[in-house]
Formats: C-alpha cells, sequence, structure tokens
C-alpha cells in the first residue's frame, strides 16, 4: 500500500480547488440569485436562462467548452485555472437556486407582518427572512458541497493532477486497480465527512438550545420548514437527491 | 362566547391604546371611496364606501370570498386598489388608484394602521419580547431598553408578563395573537385592523383574544375588524357592514343588521350561520 | 448546424446507455430500497453500506472501479458496458431512497384493509402498495433522469463515443474542439430542458388529479398517497 501516501499527497490540491470554486460560486451565487428574484422581468428570464444553461449541460462539457474557448480568445489558462473557473461557476448556478428556495420557503405572511410593521425590505429581509431561511440555505449548501468535492475528480479529464490523475497514474504503473479506486472512492467518501459535519454546525439556528420556561407549553411545531423545493426534480442533481438515512 | 354581552361604557382598561396627539377633529380616521380592486381580470371589490370615525369599531361579516380580506388588507396598502381614493387619519394616500406617498413615508404610515392576521405571523425565530420590540427599534427609532420596556408593559397588558422570552412555537394561538396584538400595539397605532384574528385559533382559546380586542375597543381605540364571530360582532361594533360579491350589501348598528336586516342576502348568510350552530 | 448533425451517432449512443442504465437501475433500486425496508438487519446493513457506496463515491471513481478495477477479479467489461455498470449501480443507490420512503409513504390502513380483504402478503405490496407508492415518485424519477443522462457524458473518459466522447474526437481531428463541444452541450441542453418540463408537467397534473379528487369526495377524505418530498 506504498501508493496510498501518493494519493494522500494530493488531497491538498482537491480540497483547494474545491474551496475556492465553492466560495466563488457561493459570491457570484448572491446577485444571481438577486436577478432571479427580480420585479424586472427581463432579469428575472436572463437569471433563469444562466441558471438552467449551467444546470442543463454536464459539467464535464463545460469544462472542455471554458478549457478550449479560452484558448480560442488566446489566453492559455493552466488546466487548474480552467477547473476552478468551471467548477466556481457552475456552482454558482446551482447555489443560486439553493438561496432562492431557501429565501422562499419563508412564508409570505412573514414579509407581509413586516410590511404591516413598517419595517423596510431590506431590514425584513436581514431581520426576518434571513434567519428563517438559514437552516435551509446551509443545509442545501451542505450537500452541494458534498457534491462538489465529488465533482473535483472530474478535473483529473482536463489534467489537474488531483487525486484521481495520481490513481491512474499508478494503475498504469501496475498497482492493483481494484484496491486503488476502491480506496480512492472512501478518501472522497471520509472527506465528505467533516463538511456535512461543519454544515450541520453552521446551520444550527441560535435558539435551538434555549431552554423553555418552566410553564411553557409543549411545542406546537417545530419552528423551521422542512427544506422545501418549488420542484425538487428540476435541473436537480445527485447532490439534491438526499434522504434521511445518510 | 363568555365576553360580556352588554355593550359597556368606553373607559380605560387593561390594554391601554396609544395616546392620541392630536384629536383629528370631525375628521373620519379611515375613509374609502369608490374603491375597487381587481386581480387581474377578476373584479373582488367595486364600489366601496366606508368611514371609521375615530374611536369607532366596525366589523366586515360576509359569506367567504366575498372579499373581507382584500378590503382591510387594502386599507392599509399590503394590497393596492385598482380605483377609487383611500384616506387615513386625514392623509390622502391613494388617488383614482394611485399611491401618493413615497415609499420611504409609505413605511411611516404603515406603522401607524396596525395589522393583526388570522395566522399570527409571530417572528418564530424570535422571543415574544423580540417580536414586539424589533419594529419599535427599527421603525420607530426607539431605543433598545425603551423599547423592551414597552414591550414587557405591552405584554403584561395582554396577560402574557410571564411569556417574554418564550419562542412563538412555545406559545398556543390564543397566546400567539395577543403577542401578535401587542406587536402591533407598540407602534402607538390610530387604526387597528384585524382579520378573522380568532379563525385559526382553538374555539376555547378564542375568548382570551376577544376580551384583549373588547377592552382595547373599550379604550377608544378605532378598529375594523373581520370576524365570524357574530355575537361578539354584536357586542363590540358600532357599525356592522355585510359584505358580498364584492360589494358592501348592507350596513348599519348591530341591532339592525342582525335584528332586522333589510336585504335578502344577508338574511340568507345570517340564517346559514345560525343553521351551522345547530 | 453541421457540427450537431456530426454529433448524431453519438447521440445515439449516449440514448442507448442512458435507456440501459435505466433499465437495470430503476429495478435494481426498487429491489434495493425493499432491502431498505426489510427487518432482517444483516440484509438492512448491506443495503445501507451499498447505497453508501453508490451515493459516496464520484462517478469517475466508481467508473474506473468497474473498468480498470473489476478485471483484476477476472470481470472484463466493454468500456460501453462499463458505464452502463458503473452507473446502474450509482442509480441504484440514489433511487433505492427514493423507492424506500415511498413505499414507506403508503398509509399503512391500505395494507391493513388489503389484509382484512384476504389477500396474500406478495399479493398485497404488488397490487395494493407497490402501485401507489410508484405513482407517487415518477416525476422524481423523471426528474432523475435528467442526471442519468449528464452522467452518461463520462463515458468519454474510458473511451465511449457518446455524445462527450464523439465531440471530443472530431474537434481534436478537426481543431474545432470548442465548436464541437458547444454543439454537444446544447444537445444536452435540449435533452434536458425537454425531460425536466416532462416531469413539471406531470407534477403538476398528478398534484391538480389529487385536489380534485379530495374535492369531491362527499366523506371525509380518506387517505390518499401523500408522497413525502425526497428533497
Ligand atoms: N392575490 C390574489 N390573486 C387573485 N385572486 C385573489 C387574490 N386574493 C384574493 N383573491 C380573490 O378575491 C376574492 C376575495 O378574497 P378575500 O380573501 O378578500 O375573501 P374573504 O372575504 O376574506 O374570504 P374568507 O372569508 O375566505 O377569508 C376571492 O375570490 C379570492 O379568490
Ligand atoms: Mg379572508
Amino acid at each position: 500500500m506504498i501508493w496510498l501516501t501518493d494519493v494522500l499527497a494530493v488531497i491538498p490540491i482537491s480540497l483547494f480547488i474545491w474551496a475556492v470554486s465553492l466560495v466563488l460560486g457561493a459570491v457570484v451565487a448572491v446577485p444571481t440569485a438577486g436577478a432571479r428574484m427580480s420585479q424586472l422581468r427581463p432579469v428575472r428570464i436572463l437569471a433563469a436562462v444562466y441558471i438552467e444553461i449551467f444546470r442543463g449541460i454536464p459539467t464535464l462539457v463545460w469544462l472542455f467548452v471554458i478549457f478550449f474557448g479560452l484558448r480560442t480568445f488566446g489566453l492559455s489558462p493552466t488546466a487548474l485555472v480552467s477547473a476552478i473557473l468551471t467548477l466556481g461557476i457552475a456552482s454558482s448556478a446551482y447555489i443560486a437556486e439553493t438561496y432562492r428556495s431557501g429565501l422562499s420557503s419563508v412564508p409570505i405572511q412573514q414579509r407581509e407582518a413586516t410590511t404591516a410593521l413598517g419595517l423596510s425590505p431590506r431590514l425584513s429581509l436581514i431581520k426576518i427572512v434571513l434567519p428563517q431561511a438559514k437552516p435551509i440555505i446551509f443545509a442545501g449548501l451542505g450537500s452541494y458541497a458534498i457534491h462538489l468535492l465529488k465533482e473535483t475528480a472530474l478535473t483529473s479529464l482536463i489534467g489537474v493532477v488531483e487525486m484521481m490523475t495520481v490513481a491512474n497514474y499508478l494503475v498504469e504503473r501496475g498497482a492493483n486497480g481494484l484496491t486503488v479506486f476502491f480506496v480512492t472512492g472512501v478518501i472522497y467518501m471520509l472527506l465528505c465527512l467533516p463538511i456535512a459535519g461543519a454544515v450541520r454546525l453552521l446551520g444550527r439556528s441560535r435558539r435551538q438550545n434555549r431552554p423553555a420556561g418552566p410553564d411553557s407549553l409543549t411545542p406546537l411545531s417545530t419552528p423551521t420548514a422542512p427544506p422545501e423545493c418549488a420542484a425538487p426534480w428540476h435541473g436537480m442533481r445527485w447532490h439534491e437527491c438526499n434522504s434521511s438515512s445518510t | 362566547m363568555n365576553v360580556s354581552m352588554e355593550k359597556q361604557p368606553r373607559m380605560t382598561e387593561t390594554v391601554q391604546s396609544a395616546p392620541r396627539g392630536q384629536e383629528a377633529a370631525e375628521q373620519p380616521a379611515v375613509q374609502v371611496s369608490n374603491l375597487g380592486k381587481s386581480f387581474g381580470a377578476v373584479e373582488v371589490l367595486r364600489d366601496i364606501e366606508l368611514e371609521i370615525s375615530t374611536g369607532e369599531v366596525i366589523t366586515l361579516i360576509g359569506p367567504s370570498g366575498s372579499g373581507k380580506s382584500t378590503l382591510i388588507r387594502c386599507m392599509n396598502l399590503l394590497e393596492t386598489p385598482s380605483s377609487g381614493t383611500l384616506q387615513v387619519m386625514g392623509e390622502t394616500l391613494v388617488q383614482d388608484g394611485k399611491i401618493l406617498p413615497k415609499r420611504s413615508q409609505l413605511q411611516e404610515f404603515r406603522a401607524k394602521v396596525g395589522m393583526v392576521f388570522q395566522s399570527f405571523n409571530l417572528f418564530p425565530h424570535l422571543s415574544a419580547l423580540e417580536n414586539i420590540s424589533l419594529a419599535q427599534v427599527h421603525t420607530l427609532g426607539r431605543r433598545r431598553a425603551e423599547a423592551d420596556e414597552r414591550s414587557a408593559q405591552l405584554l403584561d397588558s395582554v396577560g402574557l408578563g410571564q411569556r417574554m422570552n418564550h419562542m412563538p412555537a412555545h406559545l398556543s394561538g390564543g397566546q400567539q395573537q395577543r403577542v401578535a396584538i401587542a406587536r402591533a400595539l407598540a407602534m402607538d397605532p390610530d387604526v387597528m385592523l384585524f382579520d378573522e384574528p380568532t379563525s385559526a385559533i382553538d374555539p376555547e382559546l378564542r375568548v382570551e383574544v376577544l376580551k384583549v380586542m373588547r377592552d382595547l375597543a373599550q379604550s377608544g381605540m378605532t378598529m375594523a375588524i373581520v370576524t365570524h364571530e357574530l355575537k361578539f360582532a354584536r357586542m363590540i361594533s358600532d357599525q356592522v357592514l355585510f359584505l358580498a360579491d364584492g360589494t358592501i350589501v348592507e350596513r348599519g348598528t348591530p341591532d339592525e343588521l342582525f335584528g332586522a336586516p333589510q336585504h335578502e342576502r344577508t338574511h340568507q348568510f345570517l340564517a346559514a350561520i345560525e343553521e351551522t350552530k345547530l | 448546424m453541421q457540427f450537431i448533425l456530426d454529433l448524431m451517432p453519438g447521440l445515439a449512443t449516449t440514448f442507448g446507455l442512458w435507456l440501459l442504465i435505466l433499465l437495470i437501475g430503476l429495478p435494481g433500486g426498487l429491489a434495493l430500497g425493499y432491502l431498505l425496508g426489510l427487518g432482517s438487519r444483516t440484509l438492512r446493513v448491506l443495503g445501507l453500506v451499498i447505497v453508501n457506496i453508490a451515493r459516496g463515491f464520484p462517478g469517475l471513481v466508481t467508473l474506473y472501479f468497474v473498468y480498470s478495477g473489476l478485471p483484476e477479479l477476472g470481470v472484463f467489461l466493454t468500456n460501453f458496458q462499463a458505464v452502463v455498470a458503473a452507473f446502474a449501480f450509482t442509480t441504484m443507490g440514489y433511487t433505492a431512497e427514493i423507492f424506500h420512503s415511498a413505499i414507506h409513504s403508503v398509509p399503512r390502513a391500505q395494507t391493513e384493509a388489503a389484509t382484512a380483504l384476504g389477500l396474500k402478503a406478495w399479493k398485497i405490496q404488488v397490487k395494493v402498495v407497490l402501485p401507489q407508492a410508484i405513482r407517487s415518485v415518477v416525476p422524481t424519477l423523471l426528474g432523475f433522469t435528467v442526471i442519468v443522462l449528464q452522467a452518461t457524458a463520462l463515458g468519454y473518459s474510458v473511451g465511449v463515443r457518446e455524445l462527450t466522447g464523439l465531440s471530443y474526437n472530431l474537434g481534436s481531428i478537426s481543431f474545432q474542439a470548442l465548436s464541437y463541444m458547444l454543439a454537444a452541450g446544447l444537445i444536452y441542453l435540449v435533452l434536458c430542458v425537454v425531460i425536466s418540463q416532462l416531469a413539471d408537467w406531470m407534477q403538476s397534473r398528478s398534484a391538480g388529479k389529487r385536489v380534485k379528487r379530495v374535492k369531491h369526495s362527499p366523506r371525509k377524505s380518506h387517505p390518499t398517497t401523500t408522497p413525502t418530498p425526497v428533497a
């Protein structure tokens, strides 16, 4: 199992691609989601098209398109740059939808209540809507983050030296493919564990542990709605097929 | 309902409405004229004429879908009327179906009209006290401590002084609605609107909300209430309006409207309600 | 336009992969879903291990595992077969959960009613429970097929000349790499949008039906299947 160290050695590269694209995606997703929910119809449609284009075309194809495309424009990006750019932009489309479904899971009545109290839309968003959307957004962000980590394996196909590239190389050099690829798969799974944990921690609402007073009734309902997706199958990806047993 | 039935003389009670600055002499608190509202091609309200004097309590009754909610929501511009005019406390807010004030002014105005929703709409991530303090701080610009003090006082007056730090999920429907009333009162509103405030509450808990509303009415608050609690409406109102198919079919004092309805449609409605009680 | 026409053979291959993966993966997922709901502890643990590997491995890893790993065990698959096997396995893992929760969401009262009528246990499953469970997940599964479609693009990596593989090849021969890739992307996009719209339409249709049924029912609404959202 001497080869194992070689695979482990490039974990930081996979994690680097993952982290940078995730941050890039999460940031670009903010204006994208804003545009998607804009009052102006053309803006809304434009954002919807952007999102649909990135969700409707396989990431691998995007990797090639951007890799080849940048060259056509005379740039010679390294594989790593193309990889991060592709995964980052694609992420922004997915994450924008996560933001949107989180925000729209907050009942419209909550906004009405703030309007009736004379709160500005901005304050209403910050004080009322976002705190309620937070657990749902983090849950969606978390499963996307896990999905994205697995997607980084694709970057080996445009020549980024990450775990899959090394695993492949080792197998070509005569290592046992069965063990190498299985162990690589397990490494990916193990890497996902702390992400899932972190997300659970971040998404925990500030108040969940507040003790109810001695004279309180039994909770009538949990305050946070279950993650609700307008159309969960629409442009669904692997990461969106979660369910309880994992 | 066990809320006492006689119309009591108005007096300052447990619930205190805001001290009214200058009584707008002779001017109605709310004046609606020729108001209409359509959703797309569907006309939901038409030719609505309505006046609420300062300190007056009116109730809107009528069958489901008749436009009661839409009308009351037009009064604080949660819905924008399609036509007609709306004046609140002497200020013209809507003229010929156009909203006159700018957005920032609108926010100020809305704070002056309290709204209580059927589904309470408390903010689930904030405690009862924080629910009430939030808009005091951010809309009225009160200091935090000052707002919290007022909130505590209001919670006391609706009988929930012990539940300040409870989250909405840990309160019963009746308690949540009382918090919601306190939240609206914290803005020192000139008018309070109620849209079926007890419909979503277990029958045995409704009375606690009705009592709060009765006290509020007795303190001199101007109120418009949509309700299906006819006994309560009869007890509390100065004026009752019967709405059907988007128009006010009949109006009058409670005794007139409930005792001797003039229109066939009103008669039908009251008889149908009577029947469901059997 | 010429680019798109050139890619038609690849589209056929993609389509073949897609169909075979679903034909094998979906029934497999149903079987695995039942396994998850079984009383036997060992079988359930086994099912969970399979599900977690299928979901936890990146698609590319699973594919390489099948294509260059299994030969160590004497299992030699062509590249086409390897893609089918790998993603049928993944599909199994993902849909097992969908089927599992759908079967669970069929009200117990349905089984009880059927038992009271004297139906045999397996007949209850086949005639009463399964039809309701499957109907409730059809839109979700249809959406899932989009994911499978996109996954077939990985066939490129083991040399299958499906859409992506073929456009890569043609692109490198003709020095028109970008145009061929864009054409492939366009085809994927159209397919995905069409399937998604179909899923939306089916969902709204079945939702509409459900509402109507309740409305017209004179008695208190009898328990209908309420599909629990998978997401
Ligand atoms: N946002 C909307 N878009 C379209 N139609 C609406 C909208 N809101 C209300 N309506 C329609 O307007 C009519 C009046 O609705 P409204 O809610 O005011 O009735 P209501 O008298 O309050 O009934 P209920 O007693 O059931 O609350 C109904 O036919 C309703 O379907
Ligand atoms: Mg209503």
